[in-house]
C-alpha cells in the first residue's frame, strides 16, 4: 500500500515536472522590433497614467497590456499540440543534396496554428530550412519538404524541431521546442575519379583470375559419367566417339573481386588528407560495385566488410562515415593488423589508400597492388573541399 | 474583400477614430478639420477606387519634397502657435499632431508609414483622454480597440505573406491591390471579432486591477466649474430667478439605505447655506466663523466632539452624492448632517450647520453625508409658548425696517394660533394658499421686494416665499432663518438616484424649537407636475444613468474602490467559509448523534461497546478495500472510437468486402498483416492497394494518427481502383 502510494506520488510528480518543463523550459519569447516600439509606447502611457492619475489613461494602458497578454495566449495556442514526423534518407553523402520531409500534424480540434516557421535544431543551433506554414487547420496535417545538405562526414544529429510564430500581432516571437531526435549517417563524399586512373584500376587483377569448376557456360572438363550425375550434362558427341557416357563439366563464371584498404593512421596536420582518402575510398567502392565487383573494405584495424552488389554497400559506407583518424602512436599496431589481414586474403587485387605518405610504411604492405597517396596521386588529394562543417 | 484592402481600411478606421475623439474633445480650427477630412477622403478613395482611377490618383500625388516642406512648415507653425497664438503647449501640440496625421494619410506606402500612423492615432486618443471625461469617449475607445485588433492582426498576416511569397504588397505604388491575396472569410471575420472581445474583457480586467497611484508631477486639472447662485456670503433677493431655467446637472444623490420607488419618495431637501440677517434686499450670514470638523478614520469627518456619543446611525439618512465641480465650496446634504465621508483634506462647519470645503473643487467629487431625522417634539407641538435661548433670540429675530402692514399681516394670520407650532403652520398655510408661484418677477430692480411680494404683486418664487415666511415668523417672535440649497425632485428610476439640476436651486425656512432644533418648513407651493413622461425624457434619464456609471466605474475609479472590492470579496469569502463550516459542524454533530443512538441500541443487547467498535472497524476496512480493488479493476473505459478511427474502419471494412467478393476472405483470427501476405500470394495486382489501405488503417486505428482529408481522399481513390480490378481466375504456373 505504501509502495503504491509512493509510486502514485512519484508518477504525479513526474507528470507535473514534465508539464512544467514543457510549458516553461521549452518555450522562449523574443520581442520583435515592432514589439519593442509597442512596449515603449505602453511604458509611456503607463508613466502618464501614474503621473496624472487619469483613469482614462489607465484605460488605454489596460488596453495595451491586454493586447500583450492576448498575444501571449494566442501564440501559445498556436504552438501547442503539434506533432512531427521526420522522413529522412537512410544515409547521405557529404555535399550531396537530398530531400527531407517533415510531416506536421495539428492535434487541436478547434484551433488552427498560424504563421509557423519550422527550424531544425542541430547541436543546439537553430537552422532555418525555409519551412513556413501560413495556416494549419485544426486536426489537419501537412508535409513540407526541404533540401538537406551536409558538409561533414559522420553522425549528423538532429535534436528536434523548433517552432517559431509571431502570431497574432507580430509583437513577439514565441518559440517552442519539440524534441525529435534523429541521427543521420553522413558518408564521405563521392567524387568523380579521373578516367585514366579508373582504367588502371580496372586493369588490376586480371591475371588473378583462377578457373574452377562450377555453373557456367564455358567447358572446364570432360569425364566419365558417374551414378548421381545430372544426365542433362552428358556430352553426347564425346559419348558417341568414345562409346562411354561422358559428362561435361563447366567452368564457374567467377565474380571479380577487389580489396580497398584504407590506413586510418595520420597525424593531426593530415586531417584533410585523411578525409580526402575516405572520399576516394568511398568513390572507389561505389565505382567497383557498380561495375559488378565484389568489394572488400579493410579500414585500419577494423574487421573487414564485404559487399557483393550495390545494395550491400551501406555497411561499407557506414564504416567509412564513422571511422576515426588514429594517432601516430597507434600506427604500428594498425599497420601490423592491416598487413596480416591483407596477407590472409588472396582474392583479387588490393588498393591501398594512405593519407599519410611514409616510404617506410609502404614497404610493410607488399600485398598492395596499387597505392594511392598524396605523394603518388597529388591531383586527387589536392581538392579538399569536403572538410567544411555541416 | 482581400486582406490587403481590409488592412488599409482598418488602418484608416483606426486613425479616424482617434481623430474623431480628439475633434470632440477640443475645438480644432476649421481649416484643419477640412484638411484632415480631405486627407481621410483621399486615403479612402485610394483603397476603394477601381484600378484605373486609382492610377490616375497616383499621378496627382505630391512629391516627397513637397511633403517635406509641408512638415517643416508645420513644425514652424507649431512654434508660432506655442509662442504667439495659443501660447499653450497642448493646443499647439495637437494642431501639429493633426498635420502629421494628414501627412501620413497621404503617404501610406511603406510598412513604417502604417506604424507611424498607428502611433499618431494612439497619441490622438491619449490627447482626447487628457481633455475630456465625457461618456462619448467610451464608444470611441471601444471602436479603437476593435479596429486596433483588426489592424495589428492584418498587418502581421500581410507581413507573413510578403515574407513567404517574396512579394511586397506595401511600397509598390504603381501596382494595384493584389487580388491573389487571401480573402476574408466569415470564419476569419468572426474569429477576429472574438479576439477583439477577448481583448476588451482583458482590458476591463486590467483596468480594475491596476493599482491606482497618482504622483501628480504634471497633473492638469480639467473641467470648468458650474456657476451657481445663492451660496455666497451675501445673497440678494431674486438672484435665484435666472438659474431656475438652467437644466445643467449639479449633482446626483443616491439613498442606498432607503429603497423605494418614485411614487414613495418625496422631495429631498439638500441644504447648502443658511442666512440669518435680512436688510430688506439681501440676506447675509452674521455668524461666519467656521470650525474644522473632527476627522475619524477612513476619511470620515464628524460634527461631534471627541468623546461625545455618536448619534444612532441606524435612523440617520445616508446620502451618496456625486457633485459636479461648482464655484462654491459648500457641501450639500440633507438637513442636520452630522458626518461626512470623502476624499477631503478637511471639512469645516459654520455656526449655522453649513458644511464647507477649504476651497471649491476643480473636479467632480464624491462624498457621503449622514443626516439625522428631523421631527417636532410632541411637547413643543402643543406648547403655547416656548422659551428661547438668548443667543437664538439675538441672531434669529432681527427683521429690517419693513412696512407695518407686514407686521400687521403676521399678527393677523397668527391670531387664531393657540401654540407656537400652530402659528408657524398658519403662516405656512397662508403663504401656500394666497400667493402665486411665478418666476417672472423683477425682484432685483425693486426697492422693497418683500413688500411687493406680500402686499402688491402677490407672485414670486421660492426666495420670496421663504423670505416672507422668515420675516412673518420673526415678526411674531418665532426665530427662523433662510436656507438655500437644492430641492431634489427628479428621480432616475434606472440609476436609482436623484438628479439635481441648477433649476432645482431652492430656498426654504428653518424654524427653531428649543428641544426639536431647527425644523425645515417650505412655504413655496410645489411646481405643477409635467403631464406624463415622454420617451425622450426617459431616454434622457437612461443616458444620465449610464453617464453616472461611466463616471463612477471609470472616470472616478480609485484605490478606495479597489480596496472596497477586495474587502467585499474577502468578506464574501469569509461568509461562505463560515457558512460552510457551520454546515459541516451541524452535519458532523448529527452524524455523531446517530452513531451514538446506533451504538446504544446494540449495547443494550449486552454486546460490549469495545467489541462492537472493533467489529465495525474491521467491517469498514474490509468494505473500503473491496471498493478500492473494484474501482482499480474496473474495466478500462470502452474504447470509444474517434470520428477518424470510425472512418478508417469503414474504409477497411469496404476493402475486406471487396476482397471477399473476389474470394479472399479474412477470418477473425487473421491479422491485417497476414491478410496482406495472403493477398500478395493470391492476388498480386491488388496488393499495392491493399497494402496502402492496410497501412493507413493500422496507423489511424491503432496509432491514433489523425485522418487527414488528403489521406481520406487517397484511400477512397484506392478503394475505387480496387473495385475495378479483376482477379485472374487461373494462377500462373510455378
Amino acid at each position: 500500500m505504501r509502495f503504491r502510494r509512493q509510486q502514485f506520488i512519484s508518477v504525479a510528480t513526474n507528470n507535473l515536472q514534465a508539464q512544467f518543463r514543457r510549458l516553461f523550459l521549452n518555450r522562449t519569447i523574443r520581442v520583435t522590433r515592432e514589439g519593442i516600439r509597442f512596449l515603449l509606447l505602453t511604458l509611456a502611457v503607463g508613466i502618464a497614467a501614474v503621473n496624472t492619475g487619469n483613469n482614462l489613461f489607465y484605460l488605454l494602458l489596460a488596453m495595451m497590456l491586454s493586447l500583450v497578454v492576448l498575444s501571449g495566449l494566442l501564440s501559445e495556442q498556436c504552438v501547442r499540440r503539434l506533432d512531427f514526423h521526420r522522413h529522412l534518407p537512410d544515409y547521405l553523402f557529404v555535399n550531396q543534396p537530398t530531400t527531407a520531409t517533415l510531416r506536421v500534424a495539428n492535434h487541436k480540434s478547434r484551433i488552427p496554428s498560424v504563421s509557423l516557421r519550422l527550424l531544425d535544431v542541430v547541436a543546439g543551433k537553430d537552422l532555418d530550412r525555409g519551412i513556413h506554414i501560413a495556416h494549419l487547420a485544426p486536426a489537419a496535417s501537412t508535409r513540407c519538404s526541404y533540401p538537406l545538405l551536409v558538409r561533414q562526414r559522420g553522425p549528423y544529429r538532429l535534436d528536434g524541431i523548433r517552432i517559431v510564430t509571431p502570431f497574432p500581432f507580430g509583437l513577439f516571437y514565441k518559440k517552442s521546442f519539440y524534441p525529435l531526435e534523429a541521427t543521420l549517417i553522413v558518408c564521405p563524399e563521392i567524387i568523380p575519379l579521373p578516367p585514366l586512373q579508373l582504367q588502371e584500376l580496372n586493369a588490376l587483377g586480371q591475371d588473378h583470375a583462377r578457373a574452377r569448376r562450377g555453373p557456367g557456360n564455358s567447358l572446364y572438363n570432360l569425364r566419365e559419367f558417374r551414378p548421381g550425375d545430372d544426365s542433362r550434362a552428358i556430352h553426347w558427341m564425346t559419348t558417341a566417339r568414345t562409346a562411354k557416357l561422358m559428362l561435361k563439366e563447366t567452368e564457374a563464371e567467377d565474380r571479380r573481386s577487389i580489396t580497398v584498404a584504407i590506413s586510418t593512421v595520420a597525424p593531426d596536420e593530415a586531417e584533410n588528407s585523411f578525409e580526402r582518402a575516405l572520399s576516394i575510398g568511398a568513390s572507389l567502392i561505389d565505382h567497383f560495385l557498380k561495375d559488378g565487383y565484389q568489394v572488400r573494405l579493410l579500414l585500419g584495424d577494423q574487421q573487414d566488410i564485404l559487399a557483393c552488389e550495390t545494395d550491400q554497400a551501406l555497411p561499407l559506407f557506414h564504416a567509412l562515415a564513422l571511422c576515426e583518424r588514429r594517432p601516430m602512436a597507434t600506427g604500428a599496431a594498425i599497420r601490423h593488423s592491416m598487413a596480416r589481414a591483407l596477407a590472409e586474403w588472396h582474392e583479387g587485387p588490393t588498393i591501398l589508400l594512405s593519407p599519410w605518405t611514409d616510404p617506410v610504411r609502404n614497404e610493410q604492405f607488399p600485398s598492395a597492388d596499387y597505392i594511392v597517396s598524396p605523394q603518388s596521386h597529388r591531383e586527387l588529394f589536392n581538392d579538399t573541399g569536403s572538410s567544411l562543417s555541416a | 474583400m482581400t486582406l490587403d484592402r481590409a488592412f488599409r481600411l482598418s488602418s484608416i478606421l483606426l486613425a479616424a477614430t482617434g481623430f474623431a475623439s480628439l475633434t470632440l474633445a477640443i475645438a480644432l480650427p476649421l481649416w484643419l478639420l477640412v484638411l484632415s477630412g480631405a486627407a481621410f477622403a483621399v486615403a479612402l478613395l485610394r483603397v476603394n477606387l477601381p484600378s484605373g482611377l486609382s492610377g490616375v490618383l497616383q499621378q496627382v500625388r505630391l512629391s516627397a519634397l513637397t511633403w517635406n516642406i509641408f512638415l517643416l512648415l508645420a513644425f514652424a507653425g507649431f512654434w508660432i502657435d506655442l509662442l504667439l497664438i495659443s501660447q499653450e503647449l497642448l493646443p499647439a501640440g495637437i494642431h501639429f499632431l493633426v498635420l502629421l496625421l494628414v501627412n501620413k494619410l497621404s503617404n501610406l506606402d511603406q510598412r513604417r508609414d502604417f506604424l507611424h500612423l498607428y502611433a499618431i492615432s494612439l497619441i490622438t486618443l491619449l490627447a482626447s483622454a487628457a481633455l475630456t471625461t465625457q461618456i462619448w469617449y467610451a464608444p470611441f475607445f471601444f471602436i479603437y480597440l476593435v479596429a486596433g485588433v483588426w489592424t495589428l492582426l492584418l498587418y502581421h498576416l500581410l507581413q507573413e505573406h510578403e515574407e513567404s511569397t517574396g512579394r511586397h504588397m506595401l511600397g509598390n505604388r504603381t501596382a494595384p491591390l493584389d487580388s491573389t491575396l487571401p480573402h476574408m472569410t466569415a470564419r476569419f471575420f468572426w474569429t477576429t471579432n472574438a479576439m477583439a472581445a477577448g481583448a476588451f474583457g482583458l482590458t476591463l480586467f486590467f483596468f480594475f486591477s491596476i493599482p491606482r497611484v497618482g504622483v501628480g508631477l504634471l497633473q492638469h486639472s480639467h473641467g470648468e466649474r458650474l456657476r451657481t447662485t445663492g451660496f455666497s456670503e451675501q445673497v440678494d433677493l431674486g438672484v435665484m430667478g435666472p438659474v431656475k431655467q438652467d437644466p445643467s446637472i449639479v449633482m446626483r444623490v443616491e439613498l442606498p439605505d432607503s429603497p423605494g420607488t418614485q411614487s414613495t419618495r418625496g422631495p429631498l431637501y439638500l441644504r447648502g447655506v443658511a442666512y440669518n440677517r435680512y436688510d430688506g434686499k439681501s440676506w447675509s450670514n452674521s455668524l461666519p466663523h467656521q470650525r474644522m470638523l473632527t476627522e475619524l478614520p477612513q476619511g470620515t469627518f464628524t460634527l461631534r466632539t471627541p468623546g461625545a456619543k455618536p448619534p444612532a446611525q441606524a435612523r440617520s439618512l445616508r446620502q451618496d452624492i456625486l457633485l459636479e465641480p461648482l464655484d462654491t465650496a459648500v457641501l450639500f446634504g440633507a438637513p442636520l448632517a452630522f458626518a461626512v465621508r470623502g476624499d477631503f483634506h478637511s471639512v469645516q462647519s459654520d455656526l449655522m450647520g453649513s458644511l464647507h470645503l477649504a476651497f471649491p473643487s476643480h473636479t467632480r467629487i464624491q462624498y457621503t453625508i449622514y443626516s439625522a431625522p428631523t421631527s417636532l417634539n410632541p411637547a413643543e407641538r402643543a406648547a403655547a409658548a416656548v422659551l428661547y435661548p438668548d443667543f437664538i433670540l439675538q441672531q434669529y429675530l432681527h427683521i429690517p425696517a419693513v412696512s407695518p402692514q407686514i407686521v400687521d399681516l403676521a399678527q393677523r394670520v397668527t391670531q387664531p394660533a393657540t401654540s407656537v407650532s400652530q402659528a408657524v403652520t398658519l403662516i405656512h398655510t397662508h403663504l401656500l394658499g394666497n400667493y402665486r408661484y411665478n418666476l417672472d418677477v423683477p425682484s432685483l430692480q425693486s426697492a422693497h421686494p418683500l413688500e411687493d411680494f406680500l402686499l402688491t404683486r402677490k407672485t414670486g418664487y421660492c426666495e420670496h416665499y421663504a423670505t416672507a415666511m422668515v420675516v412673518l415668523l420673526r415678526a411674531t417672535g418665532i426665530p427662523a432663518r433662510l436656507v438655500t440649497g437644492f430641492l431634489a425632485t427628479e428621480w432616475n428610476e434606472f440609476g436609482g438616484y436623484y438628479t439635481v439640476r441648477q433649476r432645482d436651486a431652492h430656498a426654504w425656512v428653518e424654524v427653531y424649537f428649543p428641544r426639536s432644533g431647527w425644523i425645515t418648513m417650505d412655504p413655496t407651493p410645489p411646481a405643477p407636475e409635467s403631464i406624463g413622461q415622454t420617451w425622450w425624457q426617459s431616454a434622457g434619464r437612461v443616458m444620465d444613468s449610464v453617464r453616472l456609471q461611466w463616471d463612477r466605474l471609470f472616470v472616478h475609479f480609485s484605490a478606495n474602490d479597489q480596496l472596497t472590492v477586495v474587502q467585499g470579496i474577502r468578506e464574501g469569502g469569509e461568509a461562505v467559509r463560515t457558512k460552510l463550516s457551520e454546515s459541516l459542524n451541524s452535519l458532523s454533530a448529527q452524524s455523531a448523534a446517530m452513531f451514538r443512538r446506533f451504538m446504544s441500541s446494540f449495547t443494550s443487547t449486552g454486546i460490549p461497546e469495545t467489541v462492537l467498535l472493533i467489529i465495525l472497524a474491521i467491517g469498514a476496512t474490509y468494505a473500503g478495500r473491496r471498493l478500492l480493488r473494484s474501482s482499480r479493476n474496473t474495466a478500462a473505459p470502452t474504447d470509444v472510437l474517434s470520428a477518424h478511427q470510425r472512418t478508417v474502419v469503414t474504409l477497411y471494412t469496404n476493402m475486406l468486402h471487396c476482397l471477399a467478393q473476389r474470394g479472399i476472405v479474412k477470418s477473425a483470427s487473421t491479422t491485417p498483416m497476414e491478410l496482406l501476405r495472403h493477398v500478395q500470394e493470391e492476388w498480386a495486382e491488388a496488393w499495392p492497394f491493399a497494402d496502402a489501405l492496410t497501412q493507413l488503417y493500422t496507423r489511424v486505428r491503432f496509432g491514433h494518427d489523425p485522418l487527414t482529408p488528403e489521406d481520406h481522399s487517397t484511400a477512397e481513390n484506392l478503394l475505387r481502383r480496387l473495385h475495378t480490378l479483376e482477379r485472374a481466375t487461373t494462377r500462373s504456373p510455378q
